[in-house]
């Protein structure tokens, strides 16, 4: 039978380490370091999840809109990039559903603490998911097997 | 000699004499043995009125003339036996200072009578070196020529030293060359091949010099002065440089060839002041200075071993120049060293005639005195003659004899002897001793210790046998049984025994004991040899204790210090609330550093414990080798533990920057139990590194693991999130921002006016706000300061209002709350972003901007319907963590 295949969207490579070594007996895994090609992945081949990280501050490419941004904080385009980097793993979710792709993502993210976002984010972004910061390679085969279930 | 007639007086004893002139014989010997030379002498004579040729009685007779000064009569008794050897040799030695040239008749007559002997040519050399030197240096080369062993050497020197004052230097010369090569193992040829040396470098001078030493210009003695001056200055350095381009300039100048040996010498270069010393030599050899200034450096830098050549340097010394008191002085003290008594007398004799007050004329009396002083006649040791009744006289005669041998160094036939005394008296203690006495000489310690043992068996109550017990059990490093037997001897009233225990003590570091112990060897001690070094051991046990004493003190006091300040620090050490209190700016940096600690080392590492410690069970090398690297870091790369203690710091960095002392290890509630997970984490690292073979020892340190990574990843984790939580949330009310509106209005700037009062809206209070309570309190404050200036300014009387609006918002995209602030006001005027943002306003907005920026909020200036506009303050809404996320997703 055919590994579920999971692709991990980073900007460094520390969950696809972790994965491969304890993970890599359950699910095929492949690895993208931004938004964009996060994008290209999805169109070049079939995924059963999408695994995001959060943050994506070593990517050289964001999604999201700069100019928009830097128009909210009074032109201060640092500032914008930060807030794009900071909360990439939404604008990448936003951009998967903007193009139709119904995979279930799993965020490595902490929402115990933001359930009101994270119940925003469901009702556009669902199915989704999330494990928290503390969520080792168990934790999150089990929330990959809960969503491919 | 003495130890031969020691021998023949023994053994003379029942000999073939009537009885009463073997009494009377055996009176003398008891007599002579005893000191008492007059009445010995008497009862020879008496002896040999009745046998004029007993050979043992004329020897007798002539020693004891002797021993009381009577030359003449014990030359004449020795003459008796005109043919005996031994007379002929004691006339010959008391001829040699009186007679030369008879003694040395009479070693000739030894000569032939002991046909093949070589000690009569020795002894004719001794005879002729001061008077006949080539005639002494040909008795040397016969006595060489029949020696089969190393020669002896101070006769030689002496004859050399003859040649040389001769001008006899190729018999010299020959001479010394035979002995280099014949003998070149001998102790005293180092002093043959100096003095050859010396011989060559003064007839290579010899060659050198042409003309008398050449007086030096005014110039160079210019030089030769300042080099001197140097010198005295300690630039000893700058001297010698000075004085070889002195040399270069006047090579035959003996002046500075002499001074620059003296340089030489200040700076310890004594192979180098000596060839400069025998330059001088040999270009002035009639200056006395330099054969003074010569022998000195053989007397203080050769530990005696040329003081034969610097006496012969000396000599000459004198000689030039016999009105040099020091000299004489010098000579004096060489000669005594060398042992020539009779010659060192004269010569401080001589001194003190020349200078009778000066600087060593006390030492000079003092030996004057020490060397005309006479042996006080012996004591009468007959009387306590304490042999044992029992013991044969057989045995007696053996013990002595045994002595004797041992004194000779004869071991072997001491041991003989004493075996057949121990046959006949075996429990005569005396004799065992002798006997340990002997084997121990002889190098063996067990034979030694057995034979004391039992002579202590016969007799314990001997206090120097236990002493020499002692002694060779510490020697051969038994210490116990050193202690036992010295412990023996010290209670027997032995005050060497005492000091040996003291040193014992002090060795082993027993100071307390060691000073107890010399207390009472200085009770018991009234001098002898151990006394001087039990009073320096004395000064170091007071050193040692003082020392001891001290660094009780020192480590006391250290520890005590240490300990005090460790518990003033503990008790004065705060939390990190106490920080947060006290210095409300440190808020950001705290969450900085409490962020990373969470994200960066929570979040990505310690999440791993559970699959390490899985790892580990399995016996998973490559997955355990992976999670180890991760905590303890690799190759530079820091692991978790590090990186923590890293950010523990910066926090105490943090909080000393501010005045606050922060204890975070022990009473912060938040960092404590991450401390000790960490410092468990710390002790497992030894055996993460290297995990134990048994799956036993290995589930045990994956529960540990476990047991940290709960501590870590559920406890720490989300005490750290509650924390920053608190740390960057304001719960906003409409209460509190009229608290902050009634403080501005306090403010000197504004009591005197007319303003209206602030009118807050907040949609449900309270609203959590990420943002800390003072940035906060600032940024409405200021902005409320800028909205009353400008209605005050802006604004007709009538229309003059104030309001302060609180709504929640939503970001599409990325699910974020946030709460604006709008701040509304009446006043006429323009204000723009851009006046916002470009700084074209006062200092408070200013720095309300910045503290909004800070909090990844945002500012900007609106219309607002039925007011003239309003400032929009949006600050991050905080959600509350207690709501389940399910219910909110479902909501």
């Amino acid at each position: 039978m055919a590994l579920a295949r999971v692709l991990v969207v980073e900007d460094g490579h520390e969950y696809i380490e972790t994965f491969s070594r304890f993970l890599g007996d359950d699910f095929e895994l492949v690895r993208v370091g931004d938004g964009p090609s996060c994008m290209d992945a999805l169109a070049a081949a079939n995924w059963d999840l999408i695994f995001l990280d959060m943050r994506f501050d070593r990517a050289e490419r964001l999604i999201g809109d700069q100019a928009a941004l830097e128009k909210r904080f009074h032109g201060d385009a640092g500032r914008a990039k930060r807030y794009l980097e900071n909360h990439q793993g939404t604008y990448i979710a936003n951009a998967i559903r903007e193009a139709g792709y119904p995979h279930p993502l799993l965020f490595s993210y902490d929402f115990d603490g933001e359930p009101q976002r994270f119940a925003h984010l469901t009702t556009r972004l669902a199915p989704i998911s999330y494990v928290n910061d503390m969520a080792g390679p168990a934790d999150i085969r089990s929330a990959i097997l809960e969503m491919l279930d | 000699m003495i130890l031969l007639w020691f021998f023949w007086l023994t053994a003379a004893q029942g000999s073939e004499l009537s009885p009463l002139v073997n009494e009377r014989f055996s009176q003398a010997v008891t007599a002579e043995k005893a000191g008492d030379f007059t009445t010995a002498a008497a009862q020879y004579g008496m002896v040999l009125a009745v046998a004029p040729y007993y050979d043992r009685a004329v020897m007798g007779l002539g020693r004891s003339l002797q021993a009381q000064g009577d030359v003449p009569g014990a030359l004449a008794a020795y003459e008796r036996l005109h043919a005996s050897p031994e007379a002929i040799e004691a006339r010959a030695v008391l001829l040699e200072n009186s007679d030369p040239q008879a003694a040395a008749d009479l070693y000739r007559l030894l000569q032939t009578l002991l046909l093949g002997d070589e000690w009569p040519y020795l002894g004719e050399a001794r005879a002729l070196t001061d008077t006949d030197s080539m005639a002494a240096a040909t008795a040397v080369e016969n006595y060489l020529d029949l020696v089969d062993r190393d020669p002896k050497g101070p006769t030689i020197l002496d004859v050399l030293g003859a040649l040389r004052r001769d001008d006899q230097d190729e018999r010299a010369e020959a001479l010394m060359v035979r002995l280099l090569n014949d003998w070149p193992q001998a102790d005293w040829m180092p002093e043959v091949q100096a003095r050859l040396d010396r011989l060559l470098i003064e007839r290579s001078a010899q060659d050198f010099i042409v003309s008398e030493p050449e007086p030096l210009s005014d110039g160079q003695r210019t030089v030769l002065n300042e080099a001197r001056l140097s010198a005295a200055q300690g630039d000893t350095e700058r001297a010698l440089t000075q004085l070889r381009l002195l040399i270069r300039d006047a090579p035959r100048s003996a002046e500075a060839w002499g001074t620059l040996g003296e340089v030489h010498l200040q700076l310890g270069q004594v192979a180098d002041a000596e060839q400069s010393y025998r330059w001088a030599l040999a270009i002035d050899p009639a200056e006395a200075v330099w054969h003074e200034r010569f022998g000195q450096l053989l007397i203080t830098r050769y530990g005696g071993k040329r003081d034969r050549e610097a006496r012969d340097s000396l000599r000459t010394a004198r000689a030039l120049r016999p009105s040099w008191a020091a000299v004489v002085y010098a000579l004096a003290e060489v000669e005594r060293s060398l042992r020539d008594y009779d010659s060192a007398l004269t010569a401080y004799q001589d001194y003190l005639k020349m200078d009778p007050n000066g600087s060593w004329s006390s030492t000079a009396r003092k030996r004057v005195a020490d060397l005309s002083r006479l042996a006080p006649p012996a004591i009468e040791t007959a009387a306590i003659d304490d042999t044992p009744a029992e013991v044969p006289e057989e045995a007696v005669q053996q013990y002595r004899l045994a002595r004797a041998y041992r004194s000779r160094d004869d071991l072997n036939a001491a041991q003989t002897a004493i075996a057949t005394v121990l046959d006949v008296a075996p429990d005569w203690t005396a004799a065992i001793n002798l006997s340990a006495a002997i084997s121990l000489a002889k190098g063996d310690g067990q034979s030694a210790l057995a034979s004391w043992n039992r002579s202590l068996k016969v007799n314990p109550n001997q206090a120097q046998v236990w002493l020499a017990i002692g002694e060779l059990h510490r020697q051969k490093g038994r210490l116990a049984e050193a202690e036992a037997a010295l412990q023996g001897a010290a209670q027997r009233g032995v005050a060497d025994a005492l000091y040996l225990l003291a040193d014992m003590a002090f060795d082993s570091g027993d100071f307390d004991d060691a000073e107890r112990i010399l207390v009472r060897f200085f009770e018991l001690s009234t001098g002898g040899s151990r006394h001087a070094p039990a009073l320096a051991l004395q000064d170091q046990v007071v050193d040692a204790l003082q020392r001891q004493k001290m660094l009780l003190w020192g480590g006391g006091s250290f520890v005590f210090l240490s300990i005090l300040l460790f518990w003033v620090r503990r008790l004065r050490a705060q939390p990190l609330s106490t920080l947060l209190e006290q210095a409300p700016g440190s808020a950001h940096d705290v969450a900085m550093v409490v962020s990373a600690v969470r994200h960066e080392l929570l979040k990505h590492n310690t999440t791993l414990l559970e699959e390490l410690a899985e790892a580990l069970k399995c016996g998973d090398v490559d997955a355990v080798s992976y999670g180890v690297r991760r905590l303890y870091g690799d190759e530079g790369a820091q692991g978790v533990v590090a990186r923590f203690d890293g950010y523990v710091r910066q926090l105490r960095s943090l909080g000393r920057r501010h005045g606050v002392l922060l204890d975070l290890r022990n009473k912060d509630p938040l960092f404590a139990p991450m401390s000790g997970a960490m410092r468990k984490l710390r002790r497992l690292e030894n055996k993460l590194h290297r995990p134990p073979k048994r799956s036993a020892s290995r589930f045990e340190v994956a529960e540990q693991l476990v047991e940290v990574g709960k501590a870590l990843n559920d406890d720490a984790y989300h005490a750290l999130g509650r924390f920053m939580q608190q740390l960057g949330t304001v719960h906003l009310s409409s209460e509190a921002l009229l608290e902050v509106e009634e403080r501005v209005r306090e403010e000197p700037a504004f009591t005197h006016l007319d303003l209206p009062l602030l009118s807050v809206q907040v949609a449900s209070e309270p609203i959590p706000v990420r943002v800390f309570q003072g940035d906060l309190d600032d940024i409405v404050a200021n902005l409320l300061r800028n909205a009353y200036q400008a209605i005050a300014m802006n604004s007709p009387d009538a229309e003059r209002r104030i309001g302060l609006s609180v709504i929640e918002q939503a970001d599409l995209i990325t699910g974020l709350a946030t709460v604006e602030l709008r701040f509304q006001d009446t006043a006429e005027g323009v204000l723009t972003d851009a006046m916002l943002h470009g700084r074209s306003i006062g200092r408070g907005l200013g720095l309300t901007v910045d503290l909004v920026t800070r909090h990844e909020g945002t500012i900007h200036v609106e219309s607002e319907p039925g007011w003239s506009k309003a400032i929009v303050v949006s600050l991050q809404r905080v959600e509350s963590s207690d709501t389940p996320v399910a219910v909110l997703a479902e909501e």
